[in-house]
């Protein structure tokens, strides 16, 4: 059965913010609680010469790699749709954020407090790049060990950069964290 | 069962590399009388009678990005699907569209 052409051909818009952080920061949980359909996670399987210590000197070697990625979706409106991307924690699959980082309206990175370093390299990223981002502070359990100002220092930000806090198993905090960022980039673009 | 099994242990779609948010668009029922049709590829045709991104399809079907591209090339090469690109013309959205998603996210 051949399909009738579709009536209304004309593609949504499609918008993509990323969630970037540390290793176990909370990125699933994140994307998860806003997503309208249950959290996803998709893999990107990677193929390519290995790199680094493990390779044997003059054997050519392959490495297979599958990367998880968490993938959420919020519609907007009936033509435009919000794509949630949690990228790969681990540092040595920055090669993938690249594709991922293409269009991206902006990112959010997610901290913890007890580990803010390792939100560090999420940060020289999308400074380096250029993409529009804020920081959002994940307080589990309610716990709040710095105020936004102390992180903000730490992190060493630019001032325009918003720091906020969230309880990302929330979804009502969480959506928030998403508000303020595309308000972050409304004033970019203005 | 080893992800690209189901490949055929092709890593690369025949036709050239989808984006992420490329739509993917059946044109074909997936009852189609093709033998050559693997169940993923039916499970995509199904999938797609309306238009979804090739993030989606893995995700709803829970194959890596990489296998679905290459499923998705199969179908493009037996003209079973059409792809196109979201609608980036609006990179950066303009004011509008971003207050939309703002209430959109409000509303949540």
């Amino acid at each position: 059965m051949v399909f009738a052409p579709s009536e209304h051909r004309r593609p949504p818009r499609a918008l993509k913010i990323l969630v970037a952080g540390g290793f176990g920061v909370g990125k699933t949980t994140l994307v998860g609680s806003c997503s309208e359909i249950l959290p996803l996670q998709t893999e990107e399987s990677m193929t390519g010469a290995s790199i680094g210590t493990d390779d044997i000197v003059g054997v050519e070697t392959k490495e297979s790699t599958t990367v998880v990625m968490d993938f959420g979706r919020v519609g907007i409106s009936d033509d435009i749709v919000l794509y949630l991307f949690g990228t790969p924690g681990q540092d040595r699959f920055w090669f993938l954020w690249d594709e991922l980082a293409v269009g991206a309206l902006g990112a959010v990175v997610l901290a913890d407090t007890r580990r803010l370093a390792d939100c560090f390299p999420s940060v020289d990223y999308f400074e380096r790049r250029g993409t529009p981002f804020i920081v959002a502070v994940n307080c589990f359990n309610g716990e709040q060990r710095h105020t936004p100002d102390r992180v903000r220092d730490a992190l060493d930000l630019d001032p325009h950069v918003p720091v906020v806090l969230c309880d990302a198993r929330d979804r009502q905090s969480s959506k928030m964290v998403f508000v303020a960022l595309v308000q972050h980039v409304m004033a970019m673009v203005r | 069962m080893r992800p690209y099994t189901v490949t055929g242990g092709r890593a690369r779609p025949a036709t050239g590399a989808l984006d992420l948010l490329a739509y993917v668009e059946a044109l074909y029922a997936p009852e189609a009388d093709l033998v050559s049709l693997q169940p993923e590829h039916r499970a995509i045709l199904s999938l797609t009678r309306r238009a979804q991104s090739v993030a989606e399809i893995a995700g709803q079907l829970d194959l890596p990005i990489g296998v679905v591209r290459v499923l998705v090339g199969d179908l493009l090469q037996a003209n079973l699907v059409s792809t196109f690109d979201a609608d980036n013309s609006l990179n950066p959205p303009d004011e509008n569209t971003l207050q939309a998603v703002i209430d959109g996210l409000r509303a949540l």
